[in-house]
């Protein structure tokens, strides 16, 4: 069985990984304090899932090693650690998940497809975390938190589907800069 | 007013912060929830967290507003209350975590042996949000240069949006790296550190009350007086 | 004695084919050989992209440990040769001080920055307190200014200072200057000058504005034009300052006047009594301006003046404090009948190949046509914009603002890293939108290139802080 690749992290890529942080933090500040007061669960993954998928595809593509998406959600916690404390372990579990099975999936990042599966599934994976959340800090129960079925199925498919939408365009642009002697 | 120099351990106030997150949401729907909230809010003031208190009151009115009114839809009024509570409760735990200045965590983090490139990580992302924000704006403004608008063309402006935006992440953190390593930055010495951390008097003292304050209320949450 | 810097044969190349015939192969300087002596303080100039910021990434190392490139030769820093080193360990000899420094600062205070250096190579606390006082002295900051309220200069400074304080006794400092006004320029040379004089530091600055520095410096390296087939400069290393200067046509701006009466054509932009601030700086106060179809204004000032701001003003990208800014057109016209050129081209190129970024808002596909002819596009139509080199993006993204006609066009620094050859095809499309425009086009530039500010307008406004 082929084992997966781990490389050692260059300041350079510490420092991509970092400000591509800073950027997907940005595009999802103008919707997080509104998504912040729907409780319905599954709503702020959906909400998040198109700029989280986007560039975080992006800086797979450019740092194409193991962690990466672990050092993303590492450092994304971190600054949400400062704002929500929860947030810090909602990011870090979603992106060992997401990264995780990626990783056992596909071996390493040269591969597209753990890009696509790694990036389009972070902010999916944020949806288990958020009701273990809700269920210890809360009290609010499994049953609570998802509400109707229905709507809770839309908005899960949801979050997965722009999620990897937003990994796919990720991709694309990518493409382009490479050709463009960019990435 | 509160000053910068009497802040509490940036390490202790990150713990209480997720502390009070956690017991905050947890006794929302309890009947001295206020009272609860009302012991803190006095700590806050003992230690000069006054103005920290004040620049959260938008935040409390907005969100607060925004919660209840969506409750308000399909809730009860005791729902509504709870839910405008919740947002109290976050705000409570965040008057500890926003205080802390994002250098003194790296650098008690540093003392704590946690990797520098770690705690590098987090100032780069906390001063670039700044950064990108502005460059934004010059990228939106070019796009408004090209005649471009979201709602004729929304395709071609997402691609005139973030076309330049990659381009500029790229080349913001490709110089940055070189800046850094220029600047004799290595993942692999620890360096030394300009300013120590030092848990003192104030930061004992400042656990001391809290416990005080805590206490009681996760015994009654457990059940206590009965 | 050793020299300090002793360059032999030094090549580069960004033709990264390997195998690759020397004589096949684009150089961008080859075969370079001098010596820098203890104490100098040596000017390194020549127009954008020729190659002097490469030159100094090959002495400090970041060629080719962190940017790939081609290269040949050696260099000896202090007798000892380099090409094993890392950039930290040439960290240790060479100081480097880099362009943008906005984008370089990392801490929310001025202390915190600079002791960050000093930090990495580990030194003691009190050592650093005592480093950090004497640079917050000689550079005139404060220990707990917020490095956001920074001025471009006084970010500079701090640059400047994070370098100083690892104690190096080699210093590049690249381009410096490009956000200094003229007397935060003249501060900051005479430190050097000191340091060098005084110290013994020896002080490689790559700047392109020589008129600032040549008072200052004790040799200039000067990248020409190469005669040779595939080499794209060489370097002329002079030794008689005062010669130089002589020889340098410098355009005095003091001295220019405005050469026509005003015309009674339509006013298209009227601005009265406008104030505008900046955090605590008031970059404009009671500031009145008009202008009228088919003028031609060059905007003068020192960098850090206010002139991008002003462009940002009459474009209704950003709002006065108070007066007003009226203007002929309406917010909707504006975008059509304005063209406004940035000063950096990444921000408005993004389209996947040259062709469609020059067709997208072409008003009329011969004047495209020409425009590439014009140009020199015709072999670039199907590669993508940002794999063009940068002079090639800033006429590229010229080209495509004026392919849509407009009736008034702002230029913010439209030559800046254009050779000869490029600034002539630039004016020359200039004049072919002249001829073409319905209405007499009008044209706002800044510009403190003395190539192009007598093409580009007539009338001066200087800016002053």
């Amino acid at each position: 069985m082929n084992k997966i690749k781990l490389e050692a992290f260059t300041i350079k890529d510490i420092v991509f990984l970092a400000v591509i942080t800073a950027v997907t933090l940005l595009a999802s500040a103008p919707i997080a304090p509104i998504v912040m007061t729907v409780t319905k669960l599954g709503a702020q993954a959906c909400a998040m899932a198109l700029p989280f998928g986007l560039l975080t595809s992006i800086g797979l593509r450019k740092v194409k090693k193991s962690g990466s998406l672990i050092i993303i959600g590492f450092f994304s916690g971190l600054v949400l650690l400062l704002m929500a404390p929860v947030m810090f372990f909602n990011q870090l579990v979603a992106t060992l998940l997401s990264e995780g099975l990626a990783l056992v999936l596909f071996k390493s990042y040269e591969n597209r497809k753990a890009v696509l599966f790694s990036a389009g599934l972070f902010s999916f994976f944020t949806i288990p975390t958020t009701a273990v959340v809700n269920i210890l800090a809360k009290g609010r129960t499994l049953a609570e938190q998802i509400g109707n079925p229905l709507s809770f199925i839309l908005l899960v498919v949801g979050a997965a589907a722009l999620g990897f939408a937003g990994a796919l365009i990720g991709n694309r642009i990518a493409d382009e800069l490479k050709k463009a002697g960019k990435l | 007013m509160n000053n910068p120099e009497k802040n509490i351990h940036p390490i202790l106030s990150l713990l209480f912060s997720l502390i009070l997150f956690v017991t905050g949401l947890l006794f929302v729907k309890k009947p001295w929830f206020w009272i609860y909230l009302a012991s803190f809010f006095l700590l806050f003031l003992l230690f000069c967290f006054g103005r920290t208190m004040l620049r959260l009151i938008p935040f409390v009115l907005i969100l607060g507003a925004l919660t209840a009114g969506l409750t308000a839809v399909n809730g009860k009024p005791s729902d509504i209350l709870y839910a405008f509570y919740r947002v109290l409760a976050i705000a409570l735990a965040g008057v500890l975590s926003i205080s802390v200045k994002p250098i003194k965590l790296v650098r008690a983090f540093n003392q704590l042996k946690v990797p520098r490139w770690l705690t590098l990580g987090l100032l780069i992302v906390i001063r670039f949000m700044q950064i990108f924000y502005e460059e934004i704006q010059q990228i939106k403004q070019a796009i408004v240069v090209r005649g471009i608008r979201f709602t004729e063309t929304p395709l071609l402006w997402a691609r005139a949006f973030f076309i330049p935006l990659i381009v500029r992440v790229l080349n913001i953190s490709e110089g940055l790296a070189i800046s850094l390593e220029t600047r004799a930055f290595s993942t692999e010495s620890e360096g030394t550190s300009y300013e120590i951390i030092a848990f003192e008097k104030r930061d004992w003292l400042f656990t001391a009350l809290f416990s005080a304050c805590l206490l009681p209320f996760i015994y009654l949450s457990l059940g206590g007086l009965k | 004695m050793k020299p300090t810097i002793k360059v032999k044969n030094l090549s580069l190349s960004y033709d990264l084919e390997e195998n690759k015939p020397r004589e096949e192969r684009i150089w961008i300087f080859k075969d370079l050989n001098f010596q820098i002596e203890e104490g100098e303080f040596i000017l390194i100039t020549g127009s954008s992209g020729c190659g002097k910021s490469s030159l100094m990434n090959m002495i400090n190392g970041v060629i080719p440990n962190l940017k790939d490139a081609y290269t040949e030769g050696y260099v000896y820093i202090l007798g000892k040769e380099m090409s094993h080193t890392t950039v930290r360990q040439r960290t240790r000899l060479v100081g480097s001080v880099f362009q943008n420094p906005r984008e370089q600062i990392i801490f929310d205070q001025v202390a915190d920055e600079i002791v960050f250096p000093m930090e990495n190579l580990g030194k003691a606390p009190q050592e650093m307190q005592q480093i950090l006082d004497e640079l917050l002295r000689l550079t005139g900051l404060e220990k707990h200014a917020k490095t956001a309220t920074l001025s471009g200069g006084e970010k500079q400074k701090l640059m400047t200072a994070c370098t100083l304080g690892m104690g190096q006794k080699i210093l590049i400092l690249d381009e410096p200057l490009a956000n200094m006004d003229a007397r935060s320029s003249e501060e900051l040379l005479k430190l050097l000058k000191k340091l060098s004089e005084e110290k013994g530091y020896t002080i490689i600055l790559v700047e392109h504005r020589e008129e600032i520095v040549l008072p200052y410096v004790d040799r200039v390296f000067s990248f020409v034009n190469s005669s040779a087939e595939n080499v794209c400069k060489k370097i002329d290393i002079r030794e008689d300052i005062e010669d130089y200067i002589e020889e340098l046509r410098i355009v005095s701006t003091e001295g220019a006047k405005n050469t026509k009466e005003r015309g009674n054509t339509e006013i298209l932009f009227s601005v009265e009594q406008m104030d505008y601030r900046i955090g605590n700086r008031l970059l404009f106060n009671d500031f009145s301006w008009q202008i009228r179809r088919g003028e031609e204004w060059v905007v003068l000032g020192d960098n850090g003046c206010g002139k991008t701001t002003l462009f940002r003003l009459l474009n209704d990208f950003i709002k006065p404090n108070s007066g007003k800014i009226s203007s002929l057109f309406s917010k909707k016209e504006k975008r059509k009948k304005l063209g406004y050129v940035l000063q950096n081209p990444d921000y408005q190129l993004f389209m996947p190949n040259v062709r469609s970024e020059l067709y997208l808002r072409a008003k009329s596909p011969d004047f495209a046509e020409e425009l590439i002819h014009l140009f020199r596009l015709e072999t670039m139509l199907d590669r993508h914009p940002l794999s063009l080199s940068e002079g090639q993006k800033r006429k590229l993204g010229f080209a495509c603002i004026i392919a849509n006609e407009p009736e008034v066009l702002f230029l913010d620094e439209p030559t800046v890293g254009l050779d000869n050859a490029s600034v002539e095809q630039l004016l020359h499309a200039l004049d072919l939108l002249k001829t073409r425009s319905e209405k007499k086009l009008t044209v706002i530039s800044i510009s403190h290139d003395k190539r192009a500010i007598p093409h580009l307008g007539n009338r001066f406004l200087e800016l002053s802080k």
